[in-house]
C-alpha cells in the first residue's frame, strides 16, 4: 500500500488509464455509426478527421487526469461533483488498480518491443534493397511532364512502385513495371510516389498505426485502412495538377492488372492494388465533397469528454462493488 | 537480412558461378577493391549461410556454396518484406479479407473499371 503524494500520482495515472479505455470503448461503438459517412468527406478532411479521431483518447484522457488533479487538490467544490475519486491518497498495488497499471505497462512494453524488432528487420531489408538497386536521376526529357526526383530502379520482373523507409523514405520502381508503361504513365506513377515522399506518408502511417494499438480488432483494421485510403487519394490528387483524372485512373487500373498477372503475395501500399475501385471513382467523378466538420467535431469532443468524466466515478464504484477493492 | 558491401560481392560472384568454394570466391574477389582476405571471405560465407541466404554441401574437405535465391528472387522477396506493413505484420491476410474497402480486384472487375473510365471519358468529351 502506498499513501501520500506517490499514491496521488499512481491514482492519477489510473484515472488516465481508465479514461483511455473508456474513450476507446465509446469510440469503437461510435465508429459503427460514422464509418459509412466518412466517404462523404474529401480525402484531406478525412485524413484530418482520422488523425483527430486516433489522437482524441490520448488528449482527452490527459485533460480528464488534469480535471481530477484540480478537483482533488484544488479548492473547486463543484469539480468534485463530476471528478470524484474516493481514495486519492491511498493506492493498493494488490487491487484492480495495480493490475490495470501493471497490465498496461506490460502491454506497452510488449507492443513497443514488437515494433522495434520489426523496425530492425525492416531497415536492414531496405539497406539490402538499396545495395541491389541503381539510382536513376530522372531529368525528364519531355517538357510536358514535370520533374520528379531520383528513384531507385530494381531488377525485378515483379511490377511494383512504392516508397519505403520511415526516416529516410525513398522511391523504388522495378524494371518489370517500368518497361510496360508509357512515358506518361511512368510520370503519373512517379509523381504519385513523389507525393508520398514529400508529405512523409510512411512516417505518418507508422505513427498513426502506433496510436491505434488500443482499439479492438474490429475497429482497428477499418480505421487503419481508411487512413491508408485517404493518403493514397491525396497522393492521387497531387498528380491531377499535371494529368487528367481519367489518365491517372487508367494508369491505376493498368498497374493493378499488371500486378494481378504477376501475383506472389498480398502486398501493401503499392501503386495500385489497394482500394482501386474507390480511388478510380474519386478520380473520375469528382463530386462535391464535404470539408472538415469543425463544429460537429468540437461538440463530439466535448460530449466524449463529459461522458467519460462522469462514467469514471460510476465505473470505479461499480467495479469496486463487484470485486472487493 | 542486411547485406554489407562484401556480402553483396560474394553473392554476385555466386550468382554468376554457383557451387564455388572459398578459394574460388577469394581468387576472384581479391582482385577487386575491398575484396577481403581468405579469412574474411570464409566468415562472410559462413554468415550468409547462417542467415539462410546460401546453402552449402561438402565435397572432399571443402564446402561448396550456392545462393538459395537468384538475384531476381532475392529482390522480389525484399520487396515483399519492405512493403508489408511492418507494424501490423501478420494481419495482412485479415486486411485482404476485409473486402469492403480493400478489394483486391480480379481481372474481370478491373476490366469493368476500365470500361467505366472509357465511358466517362467519352461522356465528358
Ligand atoms: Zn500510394
Ligand atoms: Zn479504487
Amino acid at each position: 500500500m502506498v499513501v501520500g503524494d506517490w499514491a496521488l500520482i499512481l491514482n492519477l495515472v489510473s484515472i488516465g488509464l481508465l479514461g483511455l479505455f473508456i474513450l476507446h470503448a465509446l469510440q469503437s461503438i461510435f465508429w459503427l455509426f460514422i464509418s459509412e459517412k466518412l466517404a462523404d468527406f474529401s480525402p484531406k478532411s478525412r485524413k484530418s478527421l482520422l488523425l483527430v479521431w486516433v489522437a482524441c483518447p490520448y488528449v482527452l484522457s490527459t485533460v480528464i487526469t488534469l480535471f481530477f488533479y484540480l478537483s482533488i487538490t484544488g479548492p473547486f467544490e463543484l469539480l468534485d461533483e463530476v471528478a470524484h475519486w474516493h481514495h486519492a491518497y491511498v493506492f493498493h498495488f494488490d487491487s484492480w488498480h495495480g493490475f490495470l497499471l501493471l497490465g498496461f505497462i506490460a502491454y506497452i512494453v510488449w507492443q513497443l518491443s514488437k515494433v522495434i524488432r520489426r523496425w530492425v528487420i525492416h531497415s536492414s531489408d531496405i539497406k539490402s534493397l538499396n545495395l541491389l538497386s541503381r539510382v536513376i536521376s530522372s531529368t525528364s526529357n519531355s517538357n510536358s511532364s514535370p520533374e520528379v526526383s531520383n528513384y531507385y530502379l530494381l531488377d525485378s520482373a515483379k511490377p511494383a512502385a512504392f516508397v519505403a523507409g520511415i526516416i529516410k523514405p525513398r522511391c523504388y520502381l522495378t524494371n518489370g513495371l517500368k518497361r510496360q508503361l508509357t512515358e506518361e504513365e511512368l510520370n503519373i506513377v512517379l509523381q504519385h510516389e513523389q507525393a508520398h515522399l514529400t508529405s512523409n506518408d510512411a512516417l505518418s502511417k507508422c505513427l498513426f498505426n502506433l496510436l491505434c494499438i488500443f482499439y479492438p480488432g474490429f475497429t482497428k483494421k477499418p480505421i487503419k485502412m481508411s487512413y491508408a485510403l485517404a493518403l493514397e487519394q491525396i497522393a492521387d490528387q497531387k498528380v491531377l495538377k499535371s494529368h487528367t483524372g481519367f489518365d491517372v485512373a487508367a494508369t491505376l487500373v493498368k498497374v493493378a492488372k499488371l500486378q494481378n498477372s504477376y501475383k506472389t503475395d498480398f502486398s501493401y501500399c503499392y501503386f495500385g492494388s489497394e482500394h482501386i475501385a474507390l480511388r478510380v471513382n474519386e478520380l473520375i467523378t469528382p463530386g462535391h465533397k464535404k470539408s472538415f466538420p469543425i463544429i460537429i467535431s468540437l461538440i463530439s469532443l466535448a460530449l466524449l469528454l463529459f461522458s467519460t468524466l462522469s462514467v469514471i466515478d460510476a465505473s470505479h464504484h461499480l467495479i469496486e462493488s463487484l470485486f472487493t477493492h | 537480412m542486411v547485406l554489407g558491401e562484401l556480402e553483396k560481392q560474394v553473392l554476385q560472384y555466386l550468382w554468376a558461378h554457383p557451387d564455388s568454394d572459398v578459394k574460388q570466391v577469394h581468387s576472384v574477389l581479391a582482385t577487386q577493391r575491398g575484396g577481403g582476405t581468405l579469412n574474411t571471405i570464409q566468415s562472410t560465407l559462413d554468415r550468409l549461410f547462417k542467415k539462410g541466404v546460401l546453402s552449402r554441401h561438402k565435397k572432399g574437405l571443402a564446402y561448396y556454396y550456392q545462393a538459395k535465391l537468384d538475384r531476381e528472387h532475392l529482390i522480389a522477396k525484399l520487396i515483399d518484406n519492405v512493403t508489408s506493413d511492418f507494424i501490423s505484420e501478420g494481419e495482412n491476410s485479415l486486411i485482404a479479407a476485409f473486402s469492403s474497402i480493400s478489394s483486391d480486384l480480379d481481372d474481370s472487375q478491373l476490366e469493368e473499371l476500365e470500361n467505366l473510365i472509357k465511358q466517362q471519358r467519352k461522356a465528358r468529351g
